[in-house]
């Protein structure tokens, strides 16, 4: 306690200067003497003798005051105070040289925090639901059909749910819904719908802001009519209305009462509006290779995931050993699980990490920089350093004060570096791609200040340490003597920082190669034809409730009808409807079979008459949509007008598809089937005749090839009497395609006044979304190379710079004996040259190794593609050069005079 | 800093502390004074070593100190033992005195005592 209270007392006293103590203990020493000295007055001693004996009893003052101050206070706090003091008055007196050192340091900082941010919100933090590492995602999977990762049908839940062994819970959710949302006195309102199993949110730990989650009664088919808000919704459409429990919405015609509302930060992935249940049926569950279900479960405590995979393993065992024909006997299916988080995030990381080891490398070149900053700076201190140390200052003195200064400058530029992230955090968000996870979480929070503050530190040791250590090290005694400007110690401080420059242009080096890698990837893509024209394109979904719109006729007629009175819209050229737009997220794939058994190497379903069969890309179409779209009709007809319900069954097929199937014969009239004759049992194929061949469309990005796509008249009702409800509108425009909206509003409006009109988009809008997340990319890797190329730069000049500073004398001396101006410049150039070549050497050589990690986020180009590699050497190798130039002039316009003069 | 031997500087204090105790408060001449009495020649020399010590024992809050006038009506510093310190004082006495007993007993022990 006592020794507490007294470390306080002088850590207090340390922060807090106090100038009387010093007096009291004077006054003190003065009284104690003088005491003394009358006493031994009294014992006779001469008044001189007297003070004498006094002093000599009460020992050496000087001795005690010092012992006295390092009482009072912390000698090592109080050093520190000294240091930092005299740092700040240091750094005062050279104000361009600090501000410099502060600004690069803080664009480093800066950039560090804000990648870590995101990298932090999005990778490292467990997710905010409760114990999150337990939580797994559990897959199927057909590989060999092209299908990796598949979600659950709703049987294969059912059995899931009997065959448990290593997880406490299992839930199941489906998202992609859509629904009218209708309130009185409120227009109608298209939401995205999210349907879960009762015990999902309990599952994951989710408390709801308001109200609570669906009660496992409100789960069952029949009675499932409970809605959960998402937080945006309530707070855009309910106005955050407290009492919004208990209330009802219409959604799609049927009423619904809001039991909750969920918490801000919650979300599986994708943007769901509101969460009903799914009302499972477990008496008549749908088909069994009708694969929706999301499914999540928590592990048991005791189980391990090796467990897991092994007790899901004998689960699909048991599912192909009961239903052999739904799970092939080539040991094709399987059933597996991926830790939620990854699940969500792991699309994301390989970028976040790239950009987080650009930050750094950035970073390391800044410290560089200022550490050869510094070493200037220290040069023409080396006076300054060699009188405090003639004055009695230790070698580990002067380094404690140089390190303390570098400290001081990391410090600030880690200050103004949080207020750059700040800000850069701001532009970050605004400018990633919507669907990124986790970006709600993204804050600069106390984890990120503490790893500012590490990193500021680091930074400062990591360029203070070199140049402290270089300057404590030299001999001060031989600093006093020089006379001249620095000559021989001058040669190992030029080593030093020759060596900094050559490792910031290997830094800028591989920083510009990966951001020539990305350009080079994207333009890569950009040039990619999507497989349709996109200009000029107008893209609008619209949903129709089954409600007020039957299975089949109806849904057909409406889009009919639709699509004749928007042909006399003016503004518009063409117009169809698919069901799956592409670069939409939107797809649907399954099954086809084929009549023609002597396609080679396909799979057999037993359940349809043994067919061979495969997975495909299947739309349904309007007569226009390929008009519209400008797809290209390669043989054989497009879908016309004809193709209706009461004609033969039509399919029209892609090039892809053609060719896979049929490499050396005619696709066209060929036989092939999506669905059953209904109602007959066992399954028969309902023939469909393959009447044109298109070209292939890249649905899911540009970059992605994707599956064999076949597309079907959307008058032609599949599985039964389905037509899809949703479609998507392709509507070719003439003029601005945004300008015709309002016309095709109104005229969805003349056929049914509740039809809300969503996701209405141009065509280049959808492509340049598709693109947002490499172009984020590489807008982002390029400011960086960007920084770290000017960076170089400016390290190089300041090498060259002070390199010909130092030797004006001896450039003087050479060109008074007659060298001319030429051979000094190429000199001065050869020497910026070497150092430009090293710099390329290690930094081609680090690229080679280090591009290969950021493979997966190239497109078209390989990490080593020597174009790419050679041009950023070029274009480093032209900045260098260029930045060498200007100092070596200089040393060509030294006058010999004034520099033999010059001391 | 230069420390003195803990020894000493222990002794010292529980010295200045027990001053304080007996004769109230005091200044550090006084102090210095009365050690010398007592224990003879171990404060003849070096009496400023006294001044240090009485900061530390400020500053652990076992004593206070004021300013007042002295015999000769000049200002001086006057140290008074504080609650804290009478209980610090009390503790180590007791300490020492089983330090002296034990330590005492270890010298009056001869060979054959231990056989």
């Amino acid at each position: 306690m006592s020794s507490l209270r007294r470390f306080l007392t002088r850590l207090f006293n340390s922060a807090i200067r106090r100038t009387n103590d010093d007096e009291r203990l004077s006054e003190e020493i003065e009284e104690h003497v003088a005491l003394q000295t009358e006493e031994n007055l009294r014992a006779g001693l001469s008044p001189i003798e007297a003070r004498r004996q006094a002093m000599l009893k009460f020992g050496g003052v000087e001795a005690v005051k010092e012992d006295y101050r390092a009482e009072r206070r912390l000698p090592f706090v109080e050093t520190l105070v000294q240091d930092v003091r005299y740092g700040l008055r240091t750094l005062r007196k050279s104000p361009g040289f600090t501000a410099i050192a502060i600004l690069t340091l803080a664009l480093g900082i800066g950039a560090n925090t804000a990648i870590f941010s995101v990298v932090d919100a999005v990778l490292l933090r467990p997710l905010a639901y409760r114990d999150s590492p337990s939580l797994f995602n559990i897959w199927g999977k057909f590989e060999k059909q092209g299908l990796p990762i598949l979600p659950f049908s709703e049987p294969e839940y059912w059995d899931l749910l009997g065959h448990n062994e290593s997880f406490s819970q299992i839930a199941a959710y489906s998202t992609g819904g859509n629904a009218n949302l209708t309130r009185a006195d409120a227009t109608p309102l298209h939401v995205t719908e999210g349907a879960a199993t009762a015990d999902l949110f309990p599952l994951l730990g989710i408390t709801p802001a308001l109200g609570r989650s669906f009660a496992p009664d409100e789960d069952q088919p029949g009675h499932s009519h409970f809605a959960l808000l998402g937080y945006a919704v309530w707070q855009s459409q309910f106005a955050g209305d407290l009492n919004v429990v208990g209330q009802s919405i219409h959604l799609d015609g049927e009423a619904y009462t809001i039991v909750g509302v969920l918490p801000k930060e919650f979300s599986l992935g994708g943007k769901q509006d509101l969460w009903v249940p799914l009302g499972l049926d477990r008496a008549k569950p749908q088909d069994r290779g009708s694969h929706y279900l999301f499914v999540v479960a928590r592990l048991k405590l005791s189980a391990g995931t090796a467990q897991a995979s092994a007790a899901l393993n004998r689960f699909v065992d048991y599912l192909r050993r009961t239903y052999p024909s739904n799970y092939d006997g080539e040991k094709d299916f399987g059933v597996y699980l991926v830790p939620v988080k990854e699940q969500l995030t792991s699309g994301f990381r390989p970028a976040l990490l790239v950009l987080q080891g650009a930050v750094v490398f950035v970073l390391l070149i800044a410290c560089a920089n200022v550490a050869n900053l510094q070493l200037a700076q220290a040069s023409s201190r080396e006076k300054e350093l060699a009188i405090r140390g003639a004055l009695g200052a230790g070698r580990t003195r002067l380094f404690r004060q140089l390190v303390t200064e570098s400290l001081i400058l990391a410090l600030a530029g880690g200050f103004l570096g949080l207020a750059a992230a700040y800000w850069g955090v701001a532009a970050l968000l605004a400018l990633a791609p919507a669907n990124t996870p986790r970006l709600n979480e993204v804050h600069l929070d106390l984890v990120v200040l503490a790893f500012t503050f590490g990193v500021s530190l680091l930074t400062g040791l990591f360029f203070g340490l070199a140049p402290a250590w270089h300057v404590a090290r030299t001999d001060l005694q031989a600093k006093l003597n020089e006379t001249g400007r620095g000559t021989s110690a001058a040669g190992a401080t030029q080593r030093l920082r020759a060596v900094l420059v050559v490792s910031e242009l290997s830094l800028a080096v591989l920083l510009l190669a990966g951001a020539g890698l990305l350009i080079r990837s994207f333009n890569r893509l950009l040039a990619v034809s999507p497989g349709f024209q996109t200009q000029h394109m107008l893209t609008l979904q619209l949903s129709l409730p089954d409600k007020t719109y039957q299975d089949g006729a109806p849904v057909q007629s409406f889009y009919v009808q639709l699509l004749t009175r928007l042909k006399s819209v003016s503004g518009i050229q063409t117009a169809g409807a698919v069901s799956q737009m592409p670069l939409t997220d939107s797809y649907t794939s399954g099954s086809v079979f084929f009549e023609d058994t002597s396609i080679p190497d396909l799979p057999r379903y037993p359940g349809m008459q043994n067919l061979p069969y495969m997975e495909i890309d299947q739309r349904a179409a309007t007569p226009g949509y390929f008009n519209a779209m400008q797809i290209p009709l390669v043989g054989g007809r497009l879908l016309n007008e004809a193709d209706n319900a009461d004609a033969p069954l039509v399919a029209v097929v892609d090039e892809t598809f053609a060719h896979r199937f049929w490499p050396h014969r005619d696709a066209i009239g060929r036989h092939i089937a999506i669905d059953g004759i209904p109602k007959i049992k066992p399954l028969a194929p309902r023939w469909r005749t393959i009447v044109g061949v298109v070209g292939h469309v890249k649905h899911y990005g540009l970059g992605v090839e994707g599956r064999e796509q076949i597309y079907t008249p959307h008058a032609q009702p599949q599985f039964g009497a389905y037509s899809p409800r949703t479609m998507t509108l392709a509507v070719r425009t003439s003029l601005d395609p945004a300008s015709v909206t309002n016309a095709i509003r109104e005229q969805v409006f003349a056929i049914d006044r509740d039809l809300p009109l969503y996701d209405i988009a141009t065509m280049d809008q959808l492509v340049s979304v598709s693109v947002a997340q490499p172009r984020l990319n590489l807008s982002l890797l390029a400011a960086f190379a960007g920084l770290a190329l000017a960076l170089a730069a400016v390290g190089v000049y300041g090498v060259m710079a002070y390199s010909v500073a130092q030797r004006t004398h001896e450039f003087g001396i050479r060109m008074a004996l007659g060298a001319p101006p030429a051979r000094v410049l190429k000199q001065v150039l050869l020497e910026g040259g070497r150092l430009t070549a090293l710099g390329l050497a290690f930094g081609l050589f680090a690229a080679f190794v280090l591009t290969r990690l950021m493979a997966s986020l190239l497109f078209g180009v390989k990490p080593s593609d020597p174009a790419t590699l050679g041009g950023a050497a070029a274009l480093l190798a032209l900045v260098a050069l260029t930045a060498c130039y200007i100092p070596a002039r200089r040393a060509t316009r030294i006058d010999p005079i004034v520099a033999l003069r010059y001391e | 800093m230069k420390q003195k031997t803990d020894v000493l500087q222990g002794t010292l204090a529980l010295m200045v502390l027990k001053t304080l105790d007996v004769l109230g408060p005091r200044h550090g001449y006084g102090i210095a004074r009365r050690i010398e009495q007592i224990s003879g020649d171990l404060l003849t020399v070096n009496q400023g070593t006294l001044y240090p010590l009485l900061l530390k024992l400020e500053q652990e809050g076992a004593i206070a100190s004021d300013w007042g006038a002295s015999e000769n009506n000049r200002r001086a510093r006057f140290y008074r033992l504080t609650r804290e310190g009478r209980k610090q004082l009390q503790v180590e006495t007791q300490d020492w005195e089983q330090t002296a007993a034990i330590i005492g007993r270890f010298f009056k022990v001869k060979a054959q005592d231990v056989s």
